[in-house]
């Protein structure tokens, strides 16, 4: 790892890296003025209740947050999630991330998950090396195997390509990647472990 | 005589054993002898056998004896005669090497005796020039010498310049081969002494020796070090003595020099001090000498650094050099002349082109130019002629260019100084920058307003440089620094981005700063033309672009920042107000929020008194609200603006305020006789900003009536809770600021007909008065209202009153300097003294399951409101009952204690871990996605939040049983359907992997 084959490699800049636009609160007329809100939370008396008279004294029943599950919406795996996860692994010879280095990209992310929990789900990466003979393609592959096996729930099944015509090797490493045993051994692999840590530790 | 003996022979016993003791015991005797109880010759001879024994380590203990005491007496204590005498006796005995030290002590302590003859000088030194070998000693011994030759040097300096080379021989000969470090410091402070005063031509060399032989120092001070020596001190006096004589400096510079080339940072830095300090201290002979060879060593050391990745902090001292050459030389017009142009020469080439090696010639420059105004002349002209040479450049060479640019204007500060920082320059006439004052200007401006908004860089730094040059003194016209100011107000008002938006507010308050009525000139009526007329415009077209109005008000609220500007555009916005029609509820918010936040941030800057604006905007304000009110945040937002124009205002005018209000409100508009009326709150702002010295008429009347009113009303009220908290809060406040009897309403509670919850919410108000006042009834009041919380009916309500005791609300904000409520400042500590132990105490004697969750949540209430160090000293007087908290079947109430573990997980490490064991399997289960109306979204999260924050606070060892547990049960978790529990899921598993593993 001594020697850095690609030493200079084009980078992008961490804010112009994609990221989930910020949910927008709709704003409304109540919200204008949070100290007004929380000024009119002091009321003993909840005046929402008024309509039904006998709610007044009868104050809400301790049980009333037991029993039937509450209808919660839900935000569903997409690919700005998986890419979230992986952009901030480093590069095992660069001071930079695989999302700085364009290494990991969203469009090159796929995800199938019809939403139920009883059935599988899977998600496929396209990876671009940032040269075509890059020697350390396996490494950042298995890096971030291990990072959305952590990740991910069980049923998803996680499928890391090298994207078509971006290395010399290519079926080879793909081959690799997605060897169910060849993976385990190497997370067997201390040493290689660590390496992986390392890659990891920048995670956000 | 007896006594003498038995002295002698204890001081003999204790010395070296109890030092203290035998210091006491030598002490007595000095005082002895001074009192003349006690004969020197009798305690000299009594010690006499002693001093002559065969007994080595007899012999040196008795001369301690002596010279100890010696140095007990005070200077005046001792005759010419004595001294003669021990003078003698010493000097015989310098040859004992066993009792040497004790020796020195002794001569050490007779030199600083008044009557010390001068005459013995000269034997003193020959004698350690010829007898005493600082090799054969210890340093506690060295020690005496080093402070003999100082003693002498400071007592007797006509007889030390008598035998100066004598001296200055005694000296090397003492100081060679020194290693203690306290030794040294006295070594490196005489040599400086001696060199600075004595004639040292012959011994420069053996001097300049016995000093540069220790540098660099590289000395750390060990652990339990007595003399509490840094080597700060050792290297500033070091450096005083290499710096002490200018005959040193055909030997120092090059020395020096060299050592600059280690690539030691901290060597580095040292010797650039020492060089920086010979260059001040020597002649300006020795400088014109050197400065070639200076100037070629030095040069490098900054052509081949790199600027901006300066990690040693090596250039400013190196650049501190040449200022400091620049303005010694300048006393030699020939030599500065010389110097100059042998600089301007050398750097000429790197800076006509764009090298890799222009900006360090930049910064080189303009560190000699900021020497003085005759070197900022000199180079400046040659030098920005050469830099603006160029007249085509990408944005790259137009950022190079501004920065270098940039170093120049900074000289002109250091050697001018800004309009507001005067340098005392008597010949400002001259300043060759001025003629290029015009390109420099076109080429910032075209920088900042016809480039790309992409090119944020460059036109952040065009806007910080134009921002610099608005500071210089005596630099930009009025015409020009307008100019600048319509750049900047353009940009803020078209660019979003928030490095050229932050630069641009930050000139415009620079310059504000200087003279604001620029801003009000050309700024102010900018921004306020492109306020829409009525609110139903959201967005404005500016430049051809729509923006949010809202914008509008961010500028202003973050460039007004004095009274002149405050005045202009409180009038006009209120103005503005005074025009919308009803229903722009949401533009008059926006306007009046913005004089919320505008006069707020006058008065945090420099307080003034806002009469004016009684007479003036108040009425207009009450105007307004009289023909607009149905809006509760534009009432609430106006009121608090009408509130602080009474609590800045002085208060000789409150009486008239409060007749009047009370007159307007009560009287004309029936507040507490008609029906219900949301005006109520403005009524409350406005008592609330009064200062309690004016008078209430009637006040205990009042107060009932009102609190009558209330409850007859309550129906209707609790329909209209802004307007019920309105009456309340007029209650609490009235309650708090007139009436002195606190314990008027402390039966209000005792009523035969039973009581509703319109009055636990009187009472809840009245208690918080009592509260705010530190009032020693408040134990009674917070009692009763405790009492309640097992109450059936009423229990889960009045958990909620424990909140309105302490949440800061704004009409109960105590304004600094202003006496506008009795609110103290440490209520909530006092408050929470007396509420914690109830609710523990309670919480453990009662079995009802409900009571118990009221005590609870309105723990959880009251510790929203309460600042951590307060919670800390309790904490874990209440952790059990946070434990049992986390069980409770209440999502709110479960929050709220694992919010209050994590929050001080931080403070009780100890006790945490010892509940691992069932807190673990708790989070556990409760971040999972089952039973989601208790353990919902906020409480999934807090519990992951928990576990990882165990990874951080909780001894390692503790936690490895629980991590692959935690690791396998938290994977469920990263199929929650919310996407921040998978991530805190995600990071707390991410946490745990690691645990234990060393990353390097």
């Amino acid at each position: 790892m001594s020697d850095v084959i690609n030493a200079n490699p084009t980078i992008l800049d961490d804010k112009s890296l994609p990221t989930r636009a910020e949910e927008t609160e709709k704003v409304t007329e109540r919200s204008l003025n949070p100290h007004l809100a929380s000024l009119l939370d002091l009321s003993l008396v909840d005046s929402s209740n008024l309509n039904d008279q006998e709610s007044i004294h009868s104050t809400p029943s301790l049980e009333n947050d037991e029993g039937s599950d509450e209808e919660e919406e839900a935000d569903p795996i997409d690919s700005q999630e998986i890419f979230d996860l992986v952009a901030h692994i480093s590069d095992p010879e660069h001071p930079l991330t695989l999302g700085q280095l364009a290494v990991v990209n969203l469009p090159d992310i796929q995800v199938r998950d019809s939403g139920n929990k009883n059935e599988m789900a899977e998600v496929i990466i396209r990876i671009t090396p940032t040269i075509t003979h890059c020697s350390l393609a396996t490494l950042i592959g298995l890096g971030i195997r291990v990072r959305l096996e952590r990740c991910l729930p069980v049923r998803y099944r996680i499928t890391i390509l090298l994207k078509e015509g971006s290395h010399q090797s290519e079926n080879q490493v793909n081959k690799q990647l997605n060897d169910k045993e060849r993976v385990a051994a190497a997370c067997e692999n201390d040493q290689l472990l660590s390496v992986i840590s390392k890659m990891l530790a920048t995670c956000k | 005589m007896d006594l003498l003996q038995t002295s002698i022979s204890q001081y003999l016993a204790n010395v070296n054993h109890d030092n203290t003791k035998a210091l006491e015991i030598a002490t007595k005797l000095a005082s002895q002898i001074e009192n003349k109880h006690l004969k020197l010759l009798d305690l000299v001879k009594s010690l006499g056998d002693y001093l002559t024994a065969d007994d080595d380590l007899l012999r040196p203990k008795a001369t301690m004896c002596l010279s100890q005491t010696l140095d007990q007496i005070s200077p005046s204590g001792l005759t010419k005669h004595d001294i003669q005498v021990l003078i003698s006796f010493y000097l015989s005995k310098i040859d004992d090497l066993k009792s040497t030290k004790e020796t020195l002590f002794g001569i050490d302590s007779l030199i600083v005796m008044n009557q010390f003859p001068p005459i013995h000088i000269k034997p003193i030194l020959t004698i350690l020039q010829d007898q005493y070998q600082s090799t054969q000693h210890l340093a506690s011994t060295r020690f005496f010498t080093f402070d003999i030759l100082n003693n002498l040097f400071d007592k007797f300096p006509h007889v030390v310049q008598k035998y100066s080379n004598q001296f200055i021989e005694t000296f090397i000969h003492i100081a060679s081969g020194e290693k203690d470090p306290k030794n040294l410091l006295i070594s490196f402070t005489l040599n400086g002494k001696i060199s600075s005063t004595l004639q040292i031509d012959n011994y420069k060399d053996d001097l300049f020796d016995v000093l540069f032989c220790y540098f660099p120092i590289s000395f750390k001070p060990p652990k339990d070090d007595p003399y509490k020596i840094t080597s700060d001190d050792l290297k500033n006096a070091l450096r005083q003595a290499i710096a002490s004589n200018s005959l040193f400096a055909e030997d120092s510079y090059p020395n020096l020099l060299e050592k600059l080339t280690s690539t030691a940072p901290i060597v580095k830095h040292d010797t650039i001090k020492t060089i920086t300090q010979c260059i001040k201290n020597y002649s300006i002979d020795s400088l014109i000498a050197n400065y070639i060879e200076l100037w070629n060593a030095l040069k490098f050391e900054i052509l081949h650094g790199d600027p901006d990745d300066d990690e040693d902090e090596l250039f400013p001292p190196i650049l501190e050099i040449f200022t400091t050459i620049t303005q010694k030389l300048e006393s030699n017009q020939e030599y500065f002349e010389k110097f100059i142009n042998l600089v301007l020469d050398e750097l000429k080439s790197n800076i006509q082109t764009l090298t890799n090696k222009q900006k360090q010639s930049c910064i080189l420059l303009s560190s000699i130019s900021s020497a003085s105004p005759q070197a900022f002349n000199k180079i400046i002209y040659p030098t920005i002629t050469l830099l603006l040479n160029n007249s085509t450049l990408s944005t790259q060479d137009q950022r190079s260019l501004i920065t270098n640019l940039g170093y120049f204007t900074s000289s002109y500060i250091l050697v001018f100084g800004t309009i507001t920082e005067e340098k005392n320059v008597s010949q400002i006439s001259e300043n060759s920058l001025l003629q290029f004052k015009d390109e420099i200007l076109i080429l910032l401006g075209k920088a900042l307003m016809s480039t790309s908004k992409i090119e944020v860089a460059l036109r952040t730094l065009s806007i910080a440089e134009l921002t610099k040059l608005t500071t210089l003194l005596d630099f930009l016209s009025p015409e020009e620094i307008s100019l600048i100011v319509q750049y900047f107000t353009e940009t803020v008002l078209i660019d979003d981005n928030e490095y050229v938006y932050g630069a641009g507010i930050s000139g415009l308050i620079q310059i504000g700063s200087i003279d604001s009525s620029i801003l009000l000139e050309i700024t102010f009526p900018k921004l306020l033309d492109f306020l829409p007329i009525d609110g139903s415009m959201i967005e404005i077209l500016i430049d051809d672009e729509f923006k949010p109005r809202i914008k509008i008000f961010e500028v202003l609220k973050s460039i007004t920042r004095d009274k002149q500007l405050g005045d202009w555009v409180l009038e006009k916005l209120i103005k503005k107000l005074s025009e919308l029609n009803e229903l722009d509820n949401v533009y008059g918010f926006e306007i009046s929020e913005t004089c919320l936040v505008i006069l707020k941030e006058i008065q945090r800057l420099s307080p003034f008194d806002t009469d004016l604006y009684l007479k003036t905007l108040y009425p207009q304000l009450l105007d307004i609200l009289d023909k607009n009110h149905s809006n509760d945040e534009f009432l609430e937002s106006i009121g608090d603006l009408i509130k602080l124009i009474i609590v800045y205002s002085k208060k000789n005018l409150h009486q008239e305020i409060l007749d009047d209000s009370i007159n307007k409100f009560i009287y004309e508009k029936g507040l507490i006789t008609g029906s219900p009326n949301k005006l109520i709150n403005i009524f409350v702002k406005i008592i609330a900003g009064l200062d309690k010295i004016v008078i209430f008429p009637k006040v205990d009347e009042f107060l009932d009536d009102l609190i009558k009113f209330t409850e007859l009303n309550s129906n209707e009220l609790n329909k209209e809770p802004y307007t019920k908290l309105g009456y309340l809060q007029l209650i609490s406040l009235i309650m708090n600021k007139f009436i002195s009897n606190d314990s008027k309403y402390i039966n209000y509670l005792d009523n035969s007909d039973g009581i509703s919850s319109i009055n636990l919410e009187i009472f809840t108000w009245i208690t918080k008065s009592i509260v705010l006042k530190m009032s020693s009834e408040s134990e009674n009041y917070i009692t009763i209202l405790f009492n309640y919380l097992s109450n059936e009916e009423f229990g889960l309500i009045i958990t909620k009153s424990f909140e309105i005791l302490v949440i800061d609300l704004n009409n109960f904000e105590k304004f600094k300097k202003k006496q506008n409520n009795n609110v103290r400042l440490l209520y909530k500590q006092s408050f929470f003294q007396i509420i914690t132990p109830l609710l523990i105490s309670g919480f453990q004697q009662t079995q009802d399951l409900k009571t118990k969750s009221n005590y609870l949540t309105s723990l959880s209430y009251i510790l929203k409101h309460i600042k951590r160090e307060i919670i800390i000293p309790h904490l874990s007087s209440f952790f059990p009952l946070l434990l049992q908290a986390i069980s409770l079947p209440k999502s709110e109430v479960r929050y709220a204690s694992i919010n209050t573990i994590l929050s001080t997980i931080d403070e009780i490490p100890d006790l945490v871990s010892s509940h691992l064991s069932t807190l673990i399997p708790k989070f556990l289960e409760m971040s999972q996605h089952k039973n989601t109306r208790l353990n919902n979204e906020k409480v999934r999260l807090i519990c992951l939040q928990v576990l990882e924050a165990l990874v951080h606070t909780v001894d390692i060892t503790k936690l490895i049983p629980f991590q692959e547990r935690i690791i396998k049960e938290l994977s469920d978790v990263l199929d929650d359907p919310k996407r921040s529990v998978r991530k805190a899921a995600i990071d707390t598993r991410q946490a745990y992997y690691e645990l234990g593993r060393t990353v390097d």
